[in-house]
């Protein structure tokens, strides 16, 4: 019988990266939910000034790196994405927990350095892509900020 | 004064929707799309191919590297045959048939790009009449004559632009699949209408150029025998010709007058050697 191993090395790839992308983010986000629980008591702050009352003890540069990459059930979805138009919600996910984990690894920092809170946070979000016709193959988010210690009040 | 950060309960960059939800739904829509263009394209290949000059079809062939002829005696002999057949259909003088001939034990012929006709050792020598071996002759020119050949690598090129276009150019698979190396022009797929339609033209130029269709049944014969001994040599020519008995009774109920297997009127195959 005629077999067509090339269109059922796809089908494997998608069952593949179907099972083992939705197992990751699914534990992935159960790791994110409890870890933001976790470091709930430092607080982020976009803005660039300290509210007026504060005393700062020391400032210090905190970061947070994370890459995730894209499964091929998600790169074949955003395919089929890119004729018909709309939200592509496989990589608006695969962002979300890019920079949640960014985030978090940046408290985590701070949290060793005994930082009470973390001022003038900023993102940076690249594509690391594996080559022109591949398309997107991996996302990396940094978030970064400074980390202040407050003097006792 | 007191700060916190919200916990935010509701996730919403996170969609509810199943994945494989939103993956069959966009599938099915792909899919749908595909099977319109292609079946749109297809069509009009037919349709287009009259004004495809036959020129191009030899210049293409040309630079495929299919073109190249290894002189025999099998080779004249044969080229003999395809010459006096053509000359029996009513086409330019611009259409003219190369005829290779191989060596190899495959029982196969085939018709491909720009008047290229190829046959095997292997077919050739399993005919012991002539009239069978113009009748494989006879089908791959009605083939060439038809323009199948370049309506069947139209079809195969539009179906995997498609599918490229819309399942992303990424999986090279289906690409290479329809498109493919240059094993396709060999097994170039032609409908089982064009196959048809090969087998009335080519028996009918048999019938003008011997007077009679004698001989020519043997070839379905041997198609039947062939595919009942389940031999391996079974290649292309009876995968994409189907339906070997129905051409036989076909063939047999157009024979005019009977003829039986040791008719006078049937010349014997010289390369027979079976």
């Amino acid at each position: 019988m005629y077999i067509p191993y090339d269109i059922l090395i796809i089908i494997v790839l998608l069952l593949l990266g179907y099972g083992f992308g939705q197992l990751a983010e699914k534990k992935h986000y159960r790791s994110i939910r409890q870890r933001e629980s976790q470091f709930e008591d430092i607080h982020v702050f976009s803005a660039k000034t300290l509210p007026a009352d504060w005393q700062l003890l020391s400032t210090q540069l905190v970061q947070g790196n994370v890459v995730v990459s894209v499964d091929y059930f998600k790169r074949f979805l955003f395919s089929l994405r890119n004729i018909f138009g709309g939200r592509v919600e496989a990589y608006e996910s695969l962002i979300d927990r890019g920079r949640r984990e960014a985030v978090l690894r940046m408290k985590q920092q701070a949290n060793e350095l005994n930082s009470d809170a973390i001022f003038n946070i900023k993102f940076e979000t690249s594509a690391i892509s594996r080559g022109l016709s591949s398309g997107l193959g991996s996302v990396e988010v940094f978030a970064y900020g400074t980390a202040i210690k407050k003097a006792l009040d | 004064m007191q700060y916190q950060n919200p916990k935010i309960d509701n996730e919403l960059n996170v969609v509810r929707q199943h994945p494989l939800k939103t993956f069959l739904k966009l599938l099915a829509m792909a899919t749908a799309l595909a099977v319109v263009i292609i079946v749109f394209l297809n069509l009009s290949t037919q349709f287009l191919v009259k004004y495809i000059p036959f020129e191009y079809e030899t210049a293409l062939a040309d630079r495929l590297d299919i073109t190249k002829v290894e002189p025999s005696k099998e080779q004249a002999y044969l080229q003999d045959l395809a010459d006096r057949i053509i000359d029996q259909a009513d086409v330019s003088a611009n259409m003219r048939i190369q005829l290779h001939y191989s060596k190899q034990d495959t029982v196969n012929a085939f018709a491909t790009l720009g008047g290229n006709v190829y046959f095997f050792k292997g077919l050739v020598e399993k005919l012991k009449s002539e009239q069978a071996l113009a009748m494989v002759m006879a089908h791959e020119i009605a083939h060439i004559v038809n323009r199948d050949p370049i309506i069947a690598l139209g079809r195969g090129l539009s179906t995997a632009i498609t599918l490229s276009a819309i399942f992303g150019s990424s999986d090279n698979a289906l690409i290479r699949r329809f498109i493919g190396s240059g094993e396709t022009l060999t097994s170039l797929k032609y409908s089982r209408d064009h196959e048809t339609r090969a087998d009335g033209h080519g028996y009918q130029w048999i019938n003008k150029l011997y007077g009679h269709g004698c001989g020519a049944e043997e070839l379905f014969a041997l198609f039947e025998r062939l595919h009942t001994d389940d031999d391996s040599k079974l290649t292309q020519i009876f995968v994409t010709h189907p339906y070997a008995s129905k051409r036989l009774q076909r063939i047999r109920e157009n024979q005019a007058d009977t003829c039986d297997e040791n008719d006078s009127r049937i010349t014997p195959n010289p390369l027979y050697n079976d």
